[in-house]
């Protein structure tokens, strides 16, 4: 007898308690449950009543925060909802203006309203891969070493400074600190991959880069502040040293460290350069922020930091942001370049997945968000209206 | 605004069928907080359960005039539910709300904390009354009557194999806990049918 496909067996049945609650939700949905699993379905439910509240967790300004984010989210969607149905009570008017829009159409490019009816199968056809975990380490002398998971050891040495790769890290080891002319070295990303490690500086301090980012630093901080520079996106969690500071040096802003965690995002192609400040006490252009509080060099606001890191956790996390940050975001992870066809939607995105995905997974959630719908070809991407 | 926080539950549905926006922004305004916390216990998702709230009240406005309201604390709460449930029908491979449940039927007996012990066997309880009717009939006679499964089966005119998969299909925890829900005799009517 063969055991272990009985047992095989046996688990996969185990297991089978949650797709029978399963089929009783789609019941349920549909009107069809029984009295009986109503009854169950309900009671059920109910059981998670005493689980914690999120409400209790979020500070003060965090519910107002999302009290207004949420309003302004449903006036939009009741606004457009009352303007679709307003336009119904014009239905000869209505077919008037779209046989217009289809003439227009045609005449400015059929292919236009062709494809706004495209369907999200040939987003999967035409599928483009996640990045991963990658880097390229720049050494003093120019010479350059492509990291990838998997490495252990010894990776090269650059004066008293050992560096390896030991249990997901990169770790900057120096004997000590004196002696050592300084030389800089780079880790950097292009677009469409991440750090396969942290790296830790001499100093303990521990970075996490993010797709077409790059970080400058010393072998050895011999000097009486720690510097480092930036481009692109990098959380850092800095070992703190009242007598030697850390700061760091990002387009239009220096950041300094009180002690702490933080993420410096400083894509030239983002608005503007922002810190977030997720633990301890940073100074920003002299600005002091708070944990929770990110600034661009001269406003601070409150954000949520699980969202301003969710890169490092390999999520993509968007709550109420504009299809072109949404966009920028999806440009680096997938090195992918973006077209919009007319006009840009004025629709906020929220989601929250894996960047591990497909990108035809991202863009099919979006596009659940009425108002905007894509379409891949090669490594381009069009957001169409 | 200040004039409308002063209103009734009643009072603003009356206004929200005739289309009041400040009545309809009350109502959010005093409902959202305790139907956000709804939605994130069942999903423990943040994005997910602002997405639940939004379609909650975008659906409230749009049914305004059609949505039988009787309480609209009963109302939001129902539509609450509808939309936790059809989300997490959807996205069943990492919804809390399902993946939860093998855990609490599994659950150890908590009789230190006899209330909690309580809506675990209430849930027990209610799940084998849900059950179709043959498997139902099955974990009667095995755990209410100890009957053998070679009885069972002649009971029920099925084989024995049958009544053997149905059995051994469930956790060990769960037997643990259906055999303690029939120990205690708590044999709602439901069960007896």
């Amino acid at each position: 007898m063969d055991i272990s496909g009985t047992y095989r067996y046996k688990r996969g049945l185990m297991y089978d308690n949650k797709s029978e609650l399963l089929k009783i939700v789609k019941k349920y949905l549909q009107g069809k449950a029984s009295p009986e699993e109503k009854l169950f379905l309900e009671a059920y439910y109910d059981f998670f009543d005493s689980a914690e509240k999120i409400i209790d967790q979020l500070l003060a300004d965090e519910l107002e925060l999302l009290e207004s984010a949420m309003e302004q989210e449903i006036f939009n969607r009741i606004e457009l909802a009352d303007q679709k149905k307003t336009l119904t009570l014009w239905p000869t008017l209505l077919k008037i203006s779209a046989a217009a829009s289809i003439l227009i159409a045609l005449s400015v490019g059929g292919h236009l309203l062709l494809h706004q009816q495209q369907p999200t199968e040939t987003l999967v056809k035409n599928d483009i891969e996640p990045g991963h975990n990658q880097a390229t380490l720049i050494l003093a002398n120019g010479k350059k070493i492509i990291l990838t998971r998997g490495l252990n050891g010894l990776l090269a040495r650059q004066g008293k400074t050992q560096i390896h790769v030991h249990q997901n890290n990169i770790i900057y080891d120096a004997k000590n600190k004196t002696g050592d002319q300084i030389s800089y070295n780079t880790l950097s990303t292009a677009k469409g991959e991440q750090s396969p490690y942290p790296l830790i500086l001499t100093d303990g301090t521990k970075v996490w880069l993010n797709a077409e980012s790059s970080i400058t630093f010393p072998t050895a901080f011999n000097q009486k502040e720690r510097i480092v520079k930036i481009t692109g996106e990098a959380l850092f969690e800095v070992a703190h040293d009242p007598k030697q500071p850390f700061k760091v040096e990002a387009a239009n802003q220096t950041i300094e460290d009180i002690g702490t965690q933080f993420d410096v995002n400083a894509y030239i192609d983002e608005p503007a350069t922002k810190t977030t400040l997720i633990e301890g006490s940073v100074k920003v252009n002299n600005i002091i922020i708070k944990p929770g509080q990110q600034t661009d060099g001269s406003h601070i606001k409150t954000v949520n930091t699980e969202i301003v890191t969710a890169w490092k956790e390999g999520n993509f996390h968007f709550e109420g942001d504009d299809i072109q940050t949404v966009m920028r975001q999806l440009t680096r992870w997938y090195n992918i370049d973006v077209t919009y066809q007319g006009q840009i939607t004025h629709e906020v995105f929220y989601a929250d997945i894996s960047r591990n995905r497909n990108i035809s997974a991202v863009l099919k959630l979006l596009e659940k968000t009425n108002g905007v719908q894509f379409k891949i070809e090669g490594r381009r991407v069009a957001v169409i209206p | 605004m200040a004039k409308y926080s002063t209103l009734s539950d009643q009072e603003l549905t009356v206004l929200l069928r005739e289309g009041d926006r400040d009545a309809f922004q009350q109502i959010y305004r005093k409902y959202w907080q305790d139907l956000y916390n709804t939605a994130y216990q069942r999903s423990r998702d943040r994005a997910l359960s602002q997405d639940i709230v939004q379609n909650v009240f975008t659906d409230l406005w749009i049914r305004k005039n059609v949505a039988h309201i009787q309480t609209l604390a009963g109302y939001l709460h129902q539509a609450i539910r509808f939309q936790v449930l059809k989300q997490a029908s959807r996205k069943p491979l990492n919804s809390i709300l399902l993946d939860s449940f093998e855990e609490i039927i599994s659950s150890s007996i908590r009789t230190d904390d006899p209330l909690l012990e309580k809506e675990i066997v209430n849930i027990i309880g209610l799940w084998i009354g849900a059950l179709p009717e043959k498997r139902r009939k099955i974990f009667i006679l095995h755990y209410q009557e100890e009957l053998s499964t070679n009885e069972i089966a002649r009971r029920l005119g099925i084989s024995q194999k049958t009544v053997q998969n149905q059995l051994s299909i469930i956790s060990k925890e769960f037997q643990i806990r259906i055999a303690h829900f029939f120990s205690l005799s708590l044999l709602l009517a439901i069960l007896l049918k």
